[in-house]
């Protein structure tokens, strides 16, 4: 929504030209507010209320067809969407089938925080803890999140924190923590075993 | 409809019952190396043993060398016995402060340790031959190989390692060996000093002789030098101890060598030539039981720039007269002094938060795992762990 220049009413103006120019005024606002009006049906219901100064928003999609919005200046920290901002192709939703609106919305919450201005670095690195104190299920899909949108400093955050899982862990307690299987053949499982015999506990 | 190669990559979204199968164990390869870059290799270790997927990433993933790449872990205190009797090596974990014994069964020789050269890698000197015979050798991949043979066989050379600039184009691992003086078998049946030299490039995987040096430098790099060598600035520098301690130094690039003279060579029980802050630096006892580092200056000036303090001294003295037996590594970051396997260490470390340099002791290896380990005379270097097997030394 743009600011109109509204020109200021002289006091020596004839009555007609008064008449003139308030018509005009009320024309110009009249369109300003049918376009901003228009720019809200097809802004995403999840909006909480209209930016005040002119601010480019990119629209995104999840799996599951529920739409985020998140502004330029937080979009830029993936770059997977700062190359489709460069290249004019974020003013369409963009969906992202592969990423669920709960994770999506999560995503775009750290995004903005990371785009805030005026965060100390102290209390930036206690939210993000608390960002990734959580199932390492939802750590799992964040990461892929962040691989795919290329937002490193996300990737970097989520990777560490999967790190410090493994920290301290048997195999055996990796193995449990993570559900994965081992899945060697014995000859397999024996090679392995002495590579990495040294480090048992 | 959309630009750009990112959108165009539409994924299928997955079935609910196929999401518990996408986990963990199928995390793309590139991601799953970004997490282990954050483990130190104990927790490496452990992550390789989970599954096949993990032990081919953390396998594969080749901690790349080389002064761009940014350590995020300390470097290891790696000690071998001398005599090699026990089977294996002992590493110190600088993270949890305690001792593993890793395996050496899988060398072909009996072998005394030389130096790292980097990226994980130990040069070794086999000691199943008097002649001297170079390997590599990296303890927590299994790996050995035994260097060609050198062109003029000779005995008890000095041995020295230049690491070449990764970014030139050279693949890792780039580093040249350097053999100066040794003594060679004569036509007569008495050896004779030997004064070539003579180098070995890991691109070209051959020797080549190199231009003759001056005899008497090659008596002394014979007679009274350890293996140790310590490059900076293009010249490769060792300690030799003929009576008072003296250094060696030979140009590489011009050849030419000369000699350098040591702070209180004669008051000087021990001395160790380290890297430290790219610098060179001699580390030294004297009989009045102080342990002093000096850097070299501009003009080959040597300049007092710490001294460790004495009860640490006493403690790595260990109640002993004098200061012969101790051995000291470093390397850009932290030195280590030591003694025997059990003595314990004394260790100078630049703080990662504050970027300060502090004194600790660190207790020697005694028992691992609840067993005993014999107190074994050891030689030792200072290395980062790699757990990705190197193509070099299959």
């Amino acid at each position: 929504m743009r600011y109109l220049a509204l020109p200021l009413l002289s006091q020596n103006l004839t009555e007609s030209t008064a008449r003139a120019q308030t018509l005009s005024l009320y024309l110009q606002l009249s369109l300003q507010v049918s376009l901003s009006q228009r720019n809200e049906s097809t802004m995403s219901s999840s909006s909480s209320s209209l930016p005040s100064c002119p601010k480019k928003v990119v629209t995104l999609k999840s799996s599951e067809g529920e739409t985020f919005e998140i502004e330029e200046i937080a979009a830029l920290q993936s770059k997977t969407l700062e190359n489709m901002i460069d290249e004019n192709c974020a003013d369409t939703p963009i969906p992202l089938p592969n990423i669920k609106g709960k994770i999506l919305a999560k995503v775009v919450e750290y995004c903005n925080k990371h785009a805030e201005v005026g965060v100390d670095a102290e209390s930036l690195r206690a939210w993000d803890a608390e960002f990734v104190n959580v199932e390492n299920t939802t750590v799992f899909d964040y990461i892929l999140a962040a691989n795919f949108l290329e937002i490193p400093t996300l990737l970097d955050l989520t990777c560490q924190s999967v790190a410090d899982m493994i920290k301290g862990k048997t195999p055996a307690e990796i193995e449990k923590t993570f559900n994965i299987k081992s899945a060697f053949t014995p000859e397999e499982e024996e090679q392995v075993r002495r590579e990495n015999q040294w480090a048992f506990e | 409809m959309y630009g750009g190669s990112r959108a165009a990559q539409l994924v299928t979204v997955p079935s609910p019952s196929s999401v518990k199968k996408k986990m963990w164990n199928s995390l793309p390869l590139d991601v799953l190396a970004k997490i282990f870059s954050f483990l130190s290799p104990e927790s490496l270790a452990r992550a390789n043993s989970a599954c096949r997927h993990w032990h081919r990433c953390g396998r594969g993933y080749l901690l790349s060398m080389g002064s761009a790449v940014t350590w995020k872990h300390p470097p290891w205190f790696v000690a071998v016995p001398i005599r090699s009797l026990s089977g294996c090596c002992y590493v110190h974990n600088p993270n949890s402060d305690n001792w593993h014994a890793v395996p050496l069964d899988f060398l072909a020789d009996p072998v005394r340790l030389i130096s790292p050269i980097g990226g994980g890698l130990i040069l070794l000197r086999s000691t199943s031959t008097t002649v001297h015979q170079l390997a590599l050798c990296n303890p927590f991949t299994r790996q050995y190989k035994r260097l060609p043979k050198l062109n003029i066989p000779r005995t008890n050379p000095a041995t020295g390692i230049v690491m070449l600039d990764p970014s030139r184009g050279a693949s890792f691992p780039a580093f040249r060996v350097y053999v100066a003086g040794g003594m060679s078998d004569a036509p007569r049946g008495c050896g004779t000093y030997e004064s070539t030299l003579e180098a070995y490039d890991s691109a070209r995987e051959r020797w080549q002789i190199i231009r003759p040096m001056p005899v008497e430098f090659a008596v002394r790099l014979t007679v009274w030098t350890p293996d140790e060598s310590v490059c900076c600035d293009g010249v490769l520098y060792w300690m030799t101890s003929a009576r008072a301690y003296s250094i060696m130094g030979f140009e590489i690039e011009t050849n030419n060598w000369h000699e350098l003279s040591v702070p209180l060579a004669d008051q000087l029980e021990f001395a160790a030539l380290i890297r430290h802050n790219g610098r060179l630096t001699l580390v030294g006892g004297t009989c009045s039981g102080a342990v002093s580092v000096w850097k070299l200056r501009e003009g080959e000036v040597w300049s007092l720039v710490e001294e460790m303090p004495r009860e640490l001294g006493s403690k790595l003295l260990g109640g002993k007269a004098n200061w012969g037996g101790t051995k000291c590594v470093g390397t850009d970051g932290v030195m280590c002094l030591y003694r025997d396997l059990g003595s314990g260490m004394v260790v100078w470390r630049e703080m990662k938060d504050n970027g300060r340099w502090e004194w600790f002791w660190v207790e020697g290896c005694c028992s691992i795992r609840g067993k005993k380990v014999q107190n074994f005379p050891i030689r030792a270097v200072l290395l980062h762990p790699n757990l990705a097997p190197s193509h070099f030394l299959n």
